[in-house]
């Protein structure tokens, strides 16, 4: 193998390969990312066996061959070179990064042990979706999923489809963000639910950014992936139904609080400190006096936070996770945010403000 | 092809491609991986994802037909198939990380009850515990499941709050769904009002009859509740008709029996007596006992027997109480993280046990002269006219069954009478309540006036 081509890119493809490169794995080719070249092309290829991607970088190929090289002494080396073009060619099972100043050496593994990423085939099923809004709602529900893998299917972030409505969906059964596509994005998906590991998300989100158009989608019961331009990603499904969700989701209120989102993250910020290990805050909800209060102490000390907020219904009173609460201010893009309740022991729903598309629900902590 | 046992032929297999590849790529590809069936010589391989799936098929194919067909030469092909394996690591882990589910955090349980049908998958038969309380209840349930439509149509379970009725009913609409593949819904009889007024108010009457209609089995929880609610009660009727002429099974569960429900039309009420009325009542000592015993198994949680037998002693009329009580042991014993002693569970559960009211010798006299609709004076008269005699003797059993007040005070108290004459009093009572229905059915109501 013998080829030229332009350093940046070649160091962001690999930057990206090798976040997905097998870590800890007792097969060590794993750690490594494959450089194919032929045509006018070098494909560059990793995968940690949950995770497969395959980048396509145009380059100037002067010989075809392949290499694997462990991803993170390549991009290590790659990142801190200057030079603007770099010369790769294997000689003897390893690769020979040449630059006008530098020759480097990278001891590479028989490539022919790589593994080939599985291509979804059997009961194939497509569709389009925009990337931006794919990448964005992903980071508004990611969080929410749980950590646990005691059930794989929640877990995991949802692709739930309610009839046509799209939604993204998470939850580790404490909490859940919900995001809705707007109905302007149309996507023809028939499956109801994907249901997408949850460690697999953040690179799904990094390589769906790099690319804001149409990402093509491809599935079938055990397996999807996400062809955003020149990379191709492809991950584990879990074989699973997400439970009906929507369900819990209060459809009513008992009491409804709008308050200035600045506000509220600015009180949250300083009970955070005064939290005890459930992390529990109390609210307490007046409408006489148009006031949220809310306390919360440990044995370091105690604060009580006191905002203006519009409130409607019957007073109320409830203690939650002060990180839950936190967790939601990322995905709310509005100045004010509203605050529904059901009752003690009840479901908190929280939205931004004239933004419906963004729906998170707080259980509350029993008292 | 001899059907050869899939593990042995696989671990055959193994053990032969083992030798020709490396250590590393063994353990990465191989594991996991398992026979799940052979047929007309094709033999099919489990294996974890389609990255193991594709590597296999790709780059070891030939080493495994190879390992397969020296072992067996009438083997023709291997397919792959992506399937979940329990990794018996994962269940073990599994079991340690329920454990701190007695955090104080609440989850959302309600995640699992099925919309389509509304049952909790929680209720099953399996997960019932069967004492002599309830045993008629249960048979009863067991039978209809069996036979559905049939044989006890409608079935009507009535029994006290938190007794296990909702299980029962549950049990029996998940039984049918898994294995008799059967339409269940199970409602409310207030969501059914709801449902009802909501299509009124909607002119989608019509809509309402179909979505009811189109059920197996229905079951209505709390039917008392349509107490008063006449054009709910009218349609239910309706509705009864529809699902008994086509032998569809409906089941009820109330807090009383249909007698004794007012402010329900008596044609819904002969149709409610028509099938089958079972009760479930309070459970004794050992079924508490048993019921406690059974959810600490499965919460996988260290409490005596002590501790359980202390629980099943003082919490008497009611499940629902007695899990409640156990559960907050066990989040106590979560934080502590040890086992409580009796003495802090007995201060723990202090509040969930209902004071004993304090009754006096007047109180029982005043409220058994009302329900016999007698004078309370005569009651200490020396008449022996028979509508005073038997309250007079009812108060005696009373007294000493219930207050274990002595024989020769109550005779005292109640007009100098002698103690035999109340010994005499307490065994006639006694007897006759073996025998007797309606006396039973009086001394139970007068003890509901009382306590």
């Amino acid at each position: 193998m013998k080829l030229e081509c332009a350093k940046e890119k070649l160091r962001d493809a690999i930057g990206l390969a090798e976040k997905i490169t097998g870590k800890n794995l007792s097969l060590p080719i794993l750690n490594s990312v494959l450089l194919d070249a032929s045509g006018r092309n070098l494909v560059i290829r990793a995968t940690n066996l949950e995770l497969g991607i395959e980048i396509v970088l145009p380059c100037k190929v002067l010989k075809t061959g392949v290499a694997a090289v462990p991803g993170a002494v390549l991009f290590n080396f790659l990142s801190s070179l200057a030079a603007s073009t770099v010369a790769l060619e294997v000689t003897a099972g390893n690769l020979v990064v040449s630059s006008l100043q530098h020759t480097t050496i990278i001891k590479g593994f028989p490539p022919a042990d790589f593994p080939s990423l599985p291509r979804v085939v059997e009961g194939k099923q497509s569709f389009v979706i925009p990337g931006d809004y794919f990448s964005t709602a992903l980071r508004a529900v990611a969080y929410s999923a749980s950590t646990s893998l005691v059930k794989p299917e929640i877990a995991s972030v949802c692709l739930y489809n309610h009839g046509g409505e799209l939604a993204i969906v998470a939850t580790d059964s404490f909490r859940l963000a919900e995001k809705v596509f707007p109905p302007t994005v149309k996507i023809n998906l028939t499956a109801t639910n994907l249901i997408i590991p949850t460690k697999n998300i953040p690179e799904l989100i990094r390589v769906l950014e790099t690319n804001t158009n149409e990402v093509a989608v491809e599935y079938n019961q055990h397996q999807i992936s996400f062809q955003a331009g020149e990379v191709y990603l492809t991950s584990r499904l879990v074989d699973g139904v997400y439970p009906d969700y929507r369900q819990i989701i209060p459809t009513t209120r008992t009491t409804e609080v709008v308050v200035l989102k600045n506000d509220l993250l600015e009180a949250l910020k300083l009970l955070n400190i005064f939290v005890d290990r459930f992390g529990q805050v109390t609210i307490m909800v007046s409408p006489a006096d148009k006031k949220l209060e809310f306390t919360a102490s440990n044995d370091r000390g105690e604060n009580t936070s006191r905002l203006t907020a519009t409130i409607e219904g019957e007073p109320i009173t409830l203690a939650m996770n002060i990180k839950y609460l936190l967790d939601c201010f990322q995905s709310i893009n509005t100045d004010s945010l509203k605050l529904k309740f059901n009752g003690p022991n009840k479901p908190v729903v929280v939205q931004g403000v004239g933004d419906a598309s963004f729906t998170y629900l707080i259980m509350p902590i029993n008292r | 092809m001899l059907l050869i046992d899939h593990k042995t032929l696989w671990a055959e297999a193994l053990a032969d491609i083992e030798l020709n590849v490396s250590k590393a790529n063994f353990g990465t590809w191989f594991k996991n991986t398992n026979i799940t069936r052979q047929e007309l010589g094709i033999v099919y391989l489990s294996v974890p994802n389609a990255f193991v799936k594709e590597w296999l098929v790709n780059k070891y194919h030939k080493f495994i037909i190879k390992s397969l067909r020296d072992l067996h030469p009438e083997i023709r092909g291997v397919e792959y198939l992506i399937s979940k394996i329990e990794d018996p690591a994962k269940e073990k882990r599994e079991v340690v990380f329920e454990k701190p589910a007695y955090t104080e955090q609440l989850a959302m349980q309600e995640l699992y009850i099925n919309k389509e049908d509304n049952l909790n998958p929680r209720y099953l038969f399996e997960s019932f515990i069967v004492g002599p309380f309830n045993e008629l209840a249960h048979a009863a349930a067991h039978a209809v499941a069996r036979k559905l439509g049939s044989l006890y149509n409608p079935l009507y379970i009535y029994g006290g709050t938190g007794l296990g009725k909702t299980h029962l009913t549950q049990a029996i609409g998940n039984y049918l769904k898994h294995l008799g593949g059967k339409k269940v819904y199970y409602v409310t009889s207030e969501r059914f009002m709801i449902d009802y007024v909501n299509s009124v108010q909607n002119n989608r009457a019509n809509l309402f009859k179909e979505k009811y209609r189109k059920y197996d089995v229905l079951i209505m929880d709390d039917v008392q509740f349509l107490s008063e609610k006449e054009k709910t009660q009218e349609e239910l009727f309706h509705l009864f008709n529809n699902f008994y002429e086509n032998n569809k099974q409906i089941i009820f569960s109330s807090d009383k029996p249909p007698k004794h429900i007012s402010g329900i039309e008596e044609r819904l009420r002969s149709r409610l007596e028509g099938g089958m009325i079972v009760d479930v009542n309070k459970p004794d000592y050992e079924s508490r006992l048993a019921i406690l015993q059974a959810k600490v198994r499965l919460g996988n949680v260290p409490v005596s027997d002590e501790i359980l037998g202390y629980i099943a002693n003082v919490i008497q009329d009611n499940i629902r109480e007695l899990e409640g009580a156990l559960n907050s042991i066990v989040c106590q014993s979560y934080l502590k993280k040890r086992e409580p002693t009796l003495v802090e569970v007995k201060q723990l559960i202090k509040n969930n046990i209902k004071p004993k009211k304090m009754i006096s010798i007047k109180d029982v006299a005043i409220i058994v002269a009302e329900f016999y609709n007698i004078e309370e004076q005569t009651l200490y008269e020396k008449t022996r006219k028979k509508e005073v005699v038997k309250p007079r003797q009812v108060i005696m059993y009373l007294l000493r069954e219930d207050l274990h007040t002595s024989y020769p005070y109550i005779g005292q108290k109640l007009g100098g009478r002698d103690h035999t004459t109340v010994i005499h009093a307490y065994e006639k009572i006694k007897n006759e309540l073996k025998t007797n229905n309606l006396l039973s059915r009086e001394i139970d109501q007068i003890r509901a006036l009382l306590y």
